[in-house]
């Protein structure tokens, strides 16, 4: 019997959004560490 | 929005159950650290449940000690446990977050609270800081323990997921991570949000972040929930 792969081929919308995902990701955990790491320098952006 | 926190406790402890029975059935370490930082999710979605009941200062203090020190740090911790192929080192890395999390219970349970000003009828993350009176070190450990918690949690499942993509195999658990990573960025943003002073939506960010990691996970440990070819 044969062993089913574990492969995927993307389709058209997979292939635009992943890469776009990961970025927002990215982006995001970046801010998120930026803004955080002001908080620790006493840095508040509110009123 | 008092409903949000009975929500977040639900979602939370099926997930810690789901993890904890994957670790029993299974082993791995890093699914007991999961389950662990999950429940530290939970108790401190309960402690924001009693504390819109009433004011009590040891919840007011296992909310600030589970939900802003330990959740991130722990469940960063499992990630890393996952990713890091030396035993060894994420063992050391563990008891070094166990001795810090210790230290973070002493500080927290020793801090001085001004219970008096307390309002039921608002949210803890809006009145905390008047009313728990964090020291310096406090302060320190409880962005040190986030950053660190973040970057793993969040690090790991994107680094994971890109990793999933660029060899185009498990398409379910490169989605799963990725609904991961979103959801432990939800509460991150919550939290850095609320630290910054830009706004207070802690407690939707926390049910957010609840169900797109549960989901991340179920779909990430499926057997393939995607439709899969053959291999070139």
């Amino acid at each position: 019997m044969r062993k089913s792969s574990k492969r995927f081929i993307p389709n058209n919308w997979t292939e635009k959004i992943v890469p776009v995902l990961l970025v927002i990701l990215v982006l995001a955990l970046l801010a998120v560490l930026v803004i955080t790491g002001m908080a620790m320098l006493g840095v508040s952006f509110g009123s | 929005m008092t409903f949000l926190p009975y929500l977040s406790t639900l979602v939370t402890f099926v997930f810690a159950v789901a993890v904890f029975n994957r670790y029993r059935q299974r082993g791995g370490p890093h699914l007991l650290l999961w389950a662990i930082g999950l429940l530290f999710y939970g108790l401190g979605t309960v402690s924001e449940i009693i504390l819109s009941l009433t004011f009590n200062a040891f919840v007011l203090k296992l909310w600030y000690l589970m939900g802003a020190m330990l959740t991130a740090a722990w469940l960063g911790q499992g990630t890393l446990r996952l990713l890091v192929r030396k035993a060894s080192l994420a063992s050391i890395l563990t008891w070094v977050l166990a001795a810090v999390s210790a230290l973070a219970l002493i500080l927290v349970f020793l801090a001085p609270v001004t219970g008096a000003a307390f309002d039921v009828t608002r949210p803890a993350s809006e009145q905390y800081k008047d009313i728990l009176t964090r020291n310096g070190l406090t302060i320190t450990l409880t962005i040190l323990l986030n950053i660190y918690g973040t970057l793993m949690l969040v690090g790991g499942a994107i680094y994971s997921a890109f990793l999933f993509w660029r060899k185009k195999v498990l398409a379910n658990r490169m989605f799963g991570n990725i609904l991961i990573a979103a959801g432990a960025l939800s509460p991150a943003l919550g939290g850095t949000f609320l630290k910054a002073g830009i706004a207070d939506m802690l407690y939707a960010s926390e049910l957010v972040g609840a169900i797109l990691m549960y989901i991340g996970f179920m779909l990430a440990t499926s057997p393939s929930a995607m439709p899969e070819t053959a291999a070139a």
